[in-house]
């Protein structure tokens, strides 16, 4: 393994490991204002580093994702800092920003107080390096996938419509995110020794979606004020392709007609051609306030096949639902809304013609 | 630096603001750490008082408990008087009535106590994640690891079953888009 071992101002230290075959390769590190500092009985330790990383290997890098584990002080959670919506040639560089917080007890620990890995590169061709814990390659390839769904629906907009069409995508983007409903929440798995508020189960409303792999057959959860929780999901396969992968986004509508994303439910579960299979969440979401649910929606966000191509709702689905307001864009729209909110349309029509 | 006045930040903080206010808002929040911990301290405080009221017994009958509480008052001011009235009763009777007072006092703030909803920290045995104000972690009891929000971006969070907390901004120095989650296992 390659190593950086790095202080931090504290006296603490933060380890960097990359294998020594990795595709990437540290640069340097930037630690900025990283400090310690006492807070009652703890001792909080904020580290603040931008790693510059190289693409050492052949092929153009779309995405990366490093673990970050401090594993004396949460050993049953980890974190990771992903970018996906790279496109660094071989030779470049490119940073990788870690923000983070301990809050930790001030007896002193042996060893590194937080390691950072590497969980894997993606590819423009798709290919995969890395360990893949957190199964990075999956988040990291769906992304990729809307990457190329929403780049090619901007140049479509911009030979159909011109400069001024792709302006008005552009506001139009800005504008959803900026309505975007959000609501805090807090999740816990089964067994947390929390009250539980007594809820009431409520049925799901699917988005029926023909083109979709994977059909929601039906569906509900236990809601109360502020939760929701034990949601259970039947589906089927109808597509003719084994499916080894899903996520159903779980929308919630409160008694103002007020709807909000409350979280997606993944499962990882082989289904055949035509099989229907029960999925089950043994998490708790709490929210940040009192919601009065009266209704739930669901909708297929995600499907992965056994031969690891994905299908992605497309746009014209997520608008004439009005799930792109909720949802939120794809980090490759993120991306190049930023790029002409910073720097124009002529910058953004140049990206565009990058690919 | 101007800051917005409390009555906004306590809209902002239950989502009653309209979309342009909320933006200007959020605005300033990405900015103003002062500002960000009186919205935090409003929700806490707003969601401390909306558990308080959803545990109170589904059968909980306020008609009773309100014409309990006249009683009681009615009572006391009865009580009050016999005691106030001076020189009309002897020693003896006084502390009976004093004793009376007491046990009334007891049973009625021992109800109170008892029916009152007390807000139930939740204990970190297990990991949990969440969002903050200040960005996205997982809390065990020992301690918490988090990945910081930027100060200036606006930030999306997402929210997993499996029991994973994204947060997804465009790095407004490179332009690049960070996607920062914590996971509890």
């Amino acid at each position: 393994m390659v190593a950086a071992c790095l202080a931090t101002a504290a006296g603490q230290t933060l380890r960097v490991d990359f294998p020594a075959e990795s595709p990437v390769t540290v640069v340097s590190a930037d630690w900025g204002a990283s400090e310690a500092s006492p807070r009652g009985g703890a001792l909080v330790v904020d580290l603040h580093t931008t790693l510059r990383l190289r693409n050492s290997g052949a092929a153009a890098i779309r995405g990366v994702t490093l673990v970050v584990l401090a594993q004396e002080v949460t050993p049953g959670g980890k974190a990771s800092v992903s970018v996906p919506s790279l496109n660094v040639a071989p030779g470049e560089t490119f940073p990788v920003r870690i923000d983070l917080r301990l809050l930790r007890p001030l007896q002193a620990t042996a060893g590194p107080l937080v390691r950072v890995e590497l969980d894997g590169v993606l590819f423009d061709d798709l290919t995969f390096y890395g360990p893949d814990r957190l199964n990075s390659r999956r988040t990291m390839t769906a992304w990729e996938i809307e990457a190329r769904r929403d780049r090619r629906y901007f140049k479509s907009v911009l030979a159909a419509r011109g400069p001024e069409g792709l302006r008005q995508e552009m506001l139009a983007s800005l504008a959803r995110q900026a309505d975007r409903p959000s609501l805090d929440v807090q999740i816990s798995r089964r067994g947390r020794a929390t009250a539980l508020a007594a809820g009431r189960r409520l049925e799901f409303a699917f988005l029926r979606w023909p083109d979709a792999p994977v059909e929601p057959l039906s569906g509900a959860a236990l809601v109360a004020p502020q939760e929701a929780r034990d949601a259970v999901l039947d589906v089927r396969n109808r597509s003719g392709r084994l499916v080894r992968y899903f996520e159903i986004g779980w929308i919630l509508q409160d008694r103002f007609g007020r709807e909000y994303l409350a979280g997606s439910v993944p499962a990882e579960i082989l289904l055949r051609p035509g099989e229907t299979a029960q999925v089950s969440t043994d998490t708790t979401l709490r929210f940040s306030r009192a919601v009065p649910v009266e209704a739930m929606k669901g909708f297929v966000s995600r499907v992965e096949f056994d031969n690891g191509e994905f299908w992605v709702p497309s746009r014209e689905r997520l608008a004439g639902d009005r799930l792109d307001r909720l949802i939120g864009p794809s980090p490759e729209e993120q991306r190049l809304v930023n790029l002409y909110r910073k720097k124009g349309l002529e910058a953004l029509i140049d990206e565009l013609n990058r690919f | 630096m101007s800051h917005p006045q409390a009555n906004l930040l306590a809209l902002f903080a239950g989502g009653e603001l309209p979309w342009w206010m909320r933006w200007r808002l959020r605005r300033h929040l990405g900015v103003c750490q002062t500002c960000r911990r009186e919205v935090e301290g409003y929700r806490r405080a707003a969601a401390w008082f909306r558990q308080a009221a959803a545990e109170l017994p589904a059968d909980f009958d306020w008609e009773r408990a309100a014409a309990e509480m006249r009683a009681n008052i009615q009572l006391g001011l009865e009580a009050g008087e016999c005691v106030s009235a001076p020189g009309r009763a002897p020693a003896a009777l006084r502390w009976r009535v004093a004793a009376a007072l007491a046990s009334i006092a007891v049973v009625v703030v021992g109800g109170w106590w008892l029916h009152m909803p007390h807000p139930k920290a939740p204990r970190p045995e297990a990991p949990l994640v969440e969002s903050t104000s200040d960005g996205i972690q997982v809390r065990e009891s020992e301690g918490s690891l988090a990945l910081l929000n930027p100060r200036a971006a606006p930030v999306m969070v997402f929210a997993s079953a499996e029991g994973a907390m994204t947060a997804r901004f465009v790095d407004e120095e490179t332009g690049l888009v960070t996607v920062n989650n914590v996971y509890v296992e």
